[in-house]
């Protein structure tokens, strides 16, 4: 945050680097279940970011001294492929990696009704495939699409988006140029029907009004892409539904 | 309320009120409203009164009636203990580390003198739930019930049918068990 540049965030006309203004979401597509084998699954992109989540679960978890006997363990993992950034990225966990793992983790736990699986665990597979800033956003957004078509009993759904600070001005969802550059970065996830906050970082300096006014931007954006990922489940509804095969009981 | 019915809903939208219904399946009540826990479609219980809502992708929890596939895991003087794996009709496996118990009197229509005669560790077995609380208990009585893949005692290898026993062409032995009538017929899919 905060690097020494000479670039220019916003142009004269009040627009961003690309083109946005400063309001207005990068461009996101969600579609859910497009992985055969998990139980559900979600493929996400948002402007350049490529993110990828799959749900397996509630089933055992292994090793047994990680069970929970009174509620099921939902473990998130999130990944950045070796190829996901333009430097290669040295691939397996590390300390920025396991810390997305965690929040997404805990955020995922508070909606997921856990109570009604002692001892399981539900695994939450992400892999970001490209990124270019908010892709943590980014993986809870398709995260929780994928526990949504995975059919696991959840109180409600998350949204997330981040807001920022750039040359000056409190903008939405940062791209990758104006997260490096810019002051501060707020990434958000919020229960839409309830505007609970499951999801709250900071990075970078704002002021109280600042503040509010980005935690303003990213909870309407929020609800923007809570409508996006009730589309892509209602997708996924029209295209599935296969019968499977019966057999008479002699009784 | 009634123009929900088979709305399609997703976690936390509102099936009902507390009024109206009870909360039913797959549901959860706040605040006196009836929300629902998954994606799915809504469904009201007019003699129960009962809100639910049918998910589209359910998750695998074992029933009273319920079908499952499980194999033999440990055989006694009078009961055998079977791993539970899969419930039919659902392509995903059971949730938790679950064991059915399947009682000597429960294996078939007639009188059962050796469990040996039934069942070897390692069967594929279909049978029925008849109890899940406080454990599983299972039933095999019925024609369709019963080994579907069977294992030769000798080798280990798959037996074929041939009318009411099983006979492995390896060792050309001919074993006795309770088959069902799917024996053979069944591909399973493991996830």
């Amino acid at each position: 945050m905060g690097m020494d540049s000479d670039i220019k965030l916003i142009d004269e006309n009040g627009l961003r680097l690309d083109g946005r203004k400063f309001d207005e979401l990068r461009e996101i597509k969600i579609e859910a279940g497009v992985l055969q084998r998990a139980d559900g699954s979600a493929y996400l992109t948002w402007g350049e970011n490529k993110v990828m989540a799959a749900v397996y679960g509630p089933r055992e978890l292994h090793p047994r001294h990680a069970q929970n006997p009174s509620k099921a363990v939902v473990q998130a993992r999130y990944n950045m492929a070796a190829f996901s950034v333009s430097d290669r990225k040295r691939p397996g966990p590390d300390r920025r990696s396991v810390e997305i793992s965690k929040l997404i983790s805990e955020a995922l736990e508070e909606i997921v009704f856990v109570e009604q699986f002692p001892r399981a665990a539900v695994d939450v597979f992400i892999e970001v495939l490209e990124a270019s800033a908010g892709t943590r956003c980014a993986a809870l957004t398709a995260a929780s699409v994928a526990l949504a078509d995975a059919g696991i009993p959840m109180s409600d759904m998350i949204a997330s988006c981040a807001a920022g600070k750039i040359d000056g001005h409190v903008v939405l969802d940062l791209g990758q140029k104006e997260d490096n550059f810019g002051e501060a970065d707020v990434p958000l996830a919020i229960v839409p029907r309830t505007d609970k906050v499951t999801l709250l970082q900071m990075d970078g300096d704002l002021t109280t009004e600042e503040f509010d006014k980005a935690m303003e931007l990213a909870v309407g954006a929020c609800k923007e892409i809570y409508e996006i990922q009730r589309d892509a489940l209602k997708r996924r509804y029209s295209t599935s539904l296969e019968g499977y095969e019966d057999f008479e009981e002699d009784e | 309320m009634e123009e929900l019915k088979d709305k399609l809903v997703f976690p936390g939208d509102k099936v009902g009120t507390h009024e109206e219904w009870m909360p039913g399946e797959e549901t959860y009540e706040e605040n006196g409203i009836i929300y629902s826990k998954i994606f799915g479609k809504v469904e009201y219980d007019e003699d129960k009164l009962e809100a639910n809502v049918v998910p589209f992708n359910p998750v695998s929890e074992v029933k009273i009636g319920d079908i499952i596939y499980g194999t033999v895991r440990e055989r006694r003087k009078s009961i055998v203990t079977i791993d539970l794996a899969l419930v039919e009709g659902s392509n995903r496996g059971i949730a938790m580390d679950m064991e059915g118990t399947l009682h000597i009197s429960k294996i078939s229509d007639d009188y059962t003198d050796q469990i040996m005669d039934k069942y070897l560790k390692g069967d594929v077995v279909r049978a029925k739930v008849t109890q899940v609380s406080p454990s599983v208990q299972l039933t095999t009585v019925g024609s369709n019930l019963g080994v579907v893949r069977g294992y030769c005692f000798n080798c280990r290898k798959g037996m074929e049918r041939t009318g009411d026993t099983l006979y492995c062409s390896y060792c050309d032995r001919r074993e006795t068990r309770k088959i069902s009538k799917l024996y053979g017929r069944i591909t399973l899919k493991s996830k």
